[in-house]
């Protein structure tokens, strides 16, 4: 187990810059997430953590030691790839056992002729059985020890590539995009499993994807990381309910965040929403204008005349478990969504004219360039019209 | 944020001199794990095909002799001497009049086999394995069996004719038949070889391709060959055309075994004469020249082939 | 199935391959044939198919007493399995390199690769016998072996299939420990297997039939490949002993084609496959 200390790394491919300067400490134990849209260079960040990739600038600390230059298989870390990339050409047991033999046998024990002829070859063999029989019962591969990769289904390959890296009780676990190739409910189901195998094991989990519910459903921490930079590190409320930029917001929950047009600040330092005026204390210039952020879940339903928006309803998307109603409201770009639970809004019915109101906590404001606008914003409604 | 601000103080603290040096230990590194993968193949190109290459260009301007005490430049005395040896020209003019035998006849083989084979359902395998018996037969064993089948006395070949009521050939002694039976030789070999070739590309013509042509009224086999097959088979019959070529320019086992170059010069071929300038009077510089001849030939056909490859993986 | 076998395209179909299978065949058969019959029925005006007079023993015990046939088998075995496993041992570890390591001059590399592919043998033949000649090594068995260790196109086909082999293979062997050198033989070269076979087939059948440079290297009967053998064979008995001759020509075709025969689409695919070279 250790604490990683990521300072001011960059990364440059011939002339592309893909990380341009991460600073970043995951304590631990850690669960952390790194999340972001695809391309965005997450997967570059965890090789060079993992030593497959050198920085060009900055340094990384695993448990206090620079590791700047120190090979991979040295560094003591596991990792689970996104292809899972087991070996081919040997069983799902001497795939798990790979990792244990090459640390524990010399390279003439685990040459294939006379290796048994070695002192001590047996008896570490024998441990490494039992360490991979521990891993198989854990992981329920155990009928599976003696299959091939290619004889296995998606879920079965993506369990043997995680017991090949908690075999061996690595500092920490580095976990590039592993469930992307599973299909929907596995990957759910699979999400527990990881987390609760975090739970038992106490590791330091280093988890990239591009999914922002697989980050928000089982890490500590999620980092954020857009365009080769790291723009919101927090835990999962916090990045939910505080982001710090308007593409934080976008790109976590779902679904995704009601973005409103037309907020300005008024020559009274209030914030116009729609039709309503609320008091609001900024640090903007008056008659700038904001762009709010309010999310699904925090609109409610109101009397179509005094609400601060209203429009039609223009679909209504039936989960079971809750409904999404798309509200059509002019001069917006996009229909807002209001999420309401199993059974709210029967009675409206597609075309009808709906009212929107929320509570001015609810309400997320972000600048033209998409920085966030912290802000006061008071429940009292200032006027009207 | 705490842990940002913590990190960039703990960067700013951290000497930065150290790491760049250990970076570049670290890339350099990398080279040397590929050099070290790279040198035993690197040399062996170096020794064994590369300087070759350049020595046998070098040699052609020489008048070196195995084992003549001394050798010197002679410029392009070896090229001059070969343009007025009516021995060169007959030798180069015998190789181009063997790959016009064997290419053409050998495709034409090699495609309507693979089409007869592919239009039944029934021994495909079997055919397909005796075709691709005399590919790699060794050559040299089989041409001692040709020769037995052509003796002029007792061969199988005049018997059969004489059986038919033709007359009887001295196939290999003849001036005018010896470079066309060491041809036929060379079709037998071959085609096979084409056959496979065709074969892999009937099987990858779409099978929809046919039923449109059906649909758009291609009733006969024949006037479907013609709309689908052949069109969809010519890249791979170019592909044929220059590999067949490039192993036709090779012809040598069989001259060597069966007719030494003769009767008078009518079955010399490039690589024989090279041989017997090289290896047999030792004329390294004028074998050298000779070799450089059958070089550019055999590089102008591979430089077409691999032309060909490149266009045929952009296609797909 | 029996209908469309008697249709009357079936029949014609099976009518033309099997008389030009016939025909592919019948140097081998008359091979075979001549190689049973005694000397009074080789030199016969007329055709006879089956001889009456059986004389393999004879034939056959006359071919290994005359010629060292067993000799040459053995030495067609040790120079091709010896060639072929050195050019894995050189090729694969370059074209791993060539295909998932970076490193300056990978391209300069890959393009010498290239240019090599387009050297035929025969071309250089006389530089390599001379640089043979003067480090003394002509007539043994590395002057048969050596040219052929660096094969510029087996590096390029191994090349061209590890591209295709996923680089978190390669990455999820770093992180287990293996060294490079380690992930060439123990990760690169089991998934590669298909390939090398291919490669295999195509380079054992290559120089088992190869001629023209053992008819070079080397001098000595002890040292001779099976087709220079056979030719020398024939050389001494001027064509006239046909008897044992086509006996030791069968003995000699014999390991190919039964190895062939059991492996048929094996050897297909391998030949035609590295064969476009
Ligand atoms: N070896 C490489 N050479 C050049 N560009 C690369 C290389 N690896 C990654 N990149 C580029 O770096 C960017 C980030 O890649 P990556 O870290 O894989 O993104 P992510 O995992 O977030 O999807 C991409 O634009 C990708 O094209
Ligand atoms: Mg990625």
């Amino acid at each position: 187990m250790a604490q990683f200390q990521l300072s001011g790394v960059r990364k440059s491919f011939d002339r592309t810059h893909v990380l341009k300067g991460i600073d970043l400490h995951i304590a631990e134990g850690e669960f952390i997430s790194l999340v972001g849209p695809s391309g965005c260079g997450k997967s570059t960040l965890l090789r060079i953590i993992a030593g497959l990739e050198d920085q060009s600038e900055g340094s990384v600390r695993i448990g206090g030691d620079v590791v700047d230059g120190v090979r991979p298989a040295d560094r003591n870390l596991a990792m689970v790839f996104q292809s899972y990339a087991l070996y081919p050409h040997l069983t799902v047991y001497n795939n798990i056992a790979v990792p244990l033999r090459m640390r524990r046998l010399s390279t003439l024990q685990r040459a294939a002729v006379l290796r048994w002829l070695i002192p001590g070859t047996r008896e570490t063999e024998d441990r490494i059985r039992s360490d991979v029989e521990d891993v198989a019962k854990l992981l329920g591969l155990k009928d599976l020890l003696q299959r091939k990769p290619a004889q296995l289904s998606g879920g079965q390959r993506q369990r043997v590539a995680v017991g090949r890296a908690i075999v061996r009780e690595p500092r920490a676990f580095l976990l590039d995009e592993p469930l992307s190739n599973l299909d929907a409910k596995l990957r759910v189901h699979m999400r527990t499993e990881i987390a609760q195998l975090h739970r038992r094991l106490g590791a330091t989990f280093i988890y990239v994807t591009h999914d922002q519910a697989e980050a928000m459903t089982m890490s500590d921490r999620i980092a954020v990381m857009m365009d080769g930079n790291i723009i919101q590190i927090g835990s999962p409320d916090d990045v939910y309910d505080d982001p710090q930029d308007l593409r934080v917001a976008e790109f976590i929950g779902s679904p995704k965040i009601n973005i409103l047009d037309g907020g300005v600040i008024d020559e009274a330092r209030g914030l116009v929403f729609g039709s309503s005026r609320f008091a609001a204390t900024f640090l903007e210039r008056p008659g700038t204008s904001v762009r709010i952020g309010v999310r699904p879940e925090a609109l409610r339903l109101a009397n179509a005349e005094n609400a601060p928006f209203s429009g039609r309803l223009a679909h209504k998307e039936n989960l079971g478990a809750e409904v999404l109603l798309h509200v059509e409201i002019p001069d917006q770009r996009a229909a807002v969504i209001v999420r309401f639970d199993h059974g709210g809004a029967r009675e409206i019915s597609i075309g009808d004219a709906v009212g929107l109101t929320c509570s001015p906590e609810d309400l997320r404001i972000f600048g033209a360039s998409g920085e966030r606008i912290k802000a006061e914003v008071e429940a009292r409604k200032v006027a009207h019209g | 944020m705490a842990d940002v601000a913590l990190a960039r103080e703990i960067d700013a603290n951290i000497a930065q001199g150290a790491r760049p040096h250990v970076r570049l230990r670290r890339r350099r590194m990398m080279s040397m794990t590929a050099a070290v993968l790279l040198a035993p193949a690197l040399v062996l190109m170096a020794l064994l095909l590369i300087g070759p290459v350049l020595a046998v260009l070098l040699m052609s301007f020489t008048d070196y002799q195995l084992g003549a005490p001394t050798w010197s430049l002679v410029g392009l005395e070896n090229y001059i001497e070969l343009y007025g040896d009516r021995v060169f020209w007959t030798s180069l003019t015998n190789t181009l009049l063997y790959v016009a035998i064997v290419v053409p006849s050998s495709i034409a083989l090699g495609l309507g086999l693979a089409l007869l084979i592919e239009s039944g359902s029934t021994l495909r395998a079997f055919y397909r394995s005796i075709f691709f018996i005399p590919v790699m037969a060794t050559l040299i064993a089989m041409a001692i069996s040709w020769e037995y089948m052509l003796h002029p006395q007792f061969g199988l070949i005049n018997l059969m004719l004489k059986e038919i009521g033709l007359p009887a050939q001295a196939w290999l002694s003849d001036p005018v038949l010896a470079l066309p039976t060491i041809a036929a030789i060379g079709i037998w070999q071959l085609f096979g070889f084409n056959m496979v070739l065709f074969l892999a590309g009937i099987v990858s013509i779409p099978s929809h391709l046919y039923e449109a042509a059906v649909m758009d009224g291609a009733r006969s086999a024949w006037s479907r060959f013609w709309l689908v097959t052949w069109p969809m088979l010519g890249p791979v019959t170019v592909f044929v055309a220059v590999i067949s070529a490039i192993r036709s320019f090779q012809v040598f086992d069989t001259v060597h075994v069966l007719t030494k170059g003769g009767p008078s010069k009518a079955t010399e071929v490039l690589l024989y004469s090279m041989y017997s300038e090289g290896f047999e009077f030792f004329r390294s510089g004028l074998a050298a020249a000779i070799a450089v001849v059958f070089l550019c030939f055999v590089l102008l056909l591979t430089i077409i082939k691999a032309r060909l490859i490149e266009k045929k993986v952009h296609y797909s | 199935m029996n209908a469309r076998i008697c249709s009357p395209w079936e029949i014609l179909r099976h009518a033309v391959l099997l008389t030009v299978a016939a025909i592919v065949l019948l140097p081998f058969i008359w091979m075979i044939v001549t190689s049973l019959k005694p000397q009074s029925e080789i030199f016969l005006s007329e055709i006879r198919w089956w001889p009456e007079q059986l004389h393999v023993v004879e034939n056959y015990t006359k071919a290994f007493e005359r010629a060292p046939l067993v000799r040459y088998l053995l030495n067609g075995v040790i120079v091709t399995v010896l060639i072929f496993a050195l050019q894995a041992l050189i090729a694969l570890p370059a074209a791993y390199a060539l295909a998932k390591l970076r490193f300056w001059g990978r391209d300069a590399v890959f393009a010498m690769v290239l240019f090599c592919i387009l050297i035929p043998a025969q071309a250089i033949a006389v530089p390599v016998f001379l640089l043979f000649h003067h480090a003394g090594i002509l007539d043994t068995y590395a002057a048969l072996i050596v040219p052929f260790t660096i094969s510029a196109f087996g590096i390029f086909l191994m090349r061209q299939f590890f591209l295709t082999v996923p680089d978190d293979l390669v990455d999820a062997a770093r992180m287990d420990g293996i060294s490079e050198f380690g992930i060439v033989w123990r990760v690169m070269l089991p998934t590669a297997i298909p390939a090398l076979t291919a490669f295999g087939v195509f380079s054992i059948v290559a120089h088992w039939n190869d001629y023209f440079w053992p008819l070079i290297a080397v001098n000595s009967q002890e040292l001779f490949t099976p087709p220079v053998g056979v030719a020398t064979f024939r050389n001494e008995e001027a064509g006239t002993d046909y008897g044992p001759l086509m006996a030791a020509a069968t003995v000699i075709i014999a390991p190919l084609i039964i190895a062939f025969l059991l492996a048929q689409r094996r050897f297909i695919e391998g030949i035609t496959f590295s064969g476009m070279k």
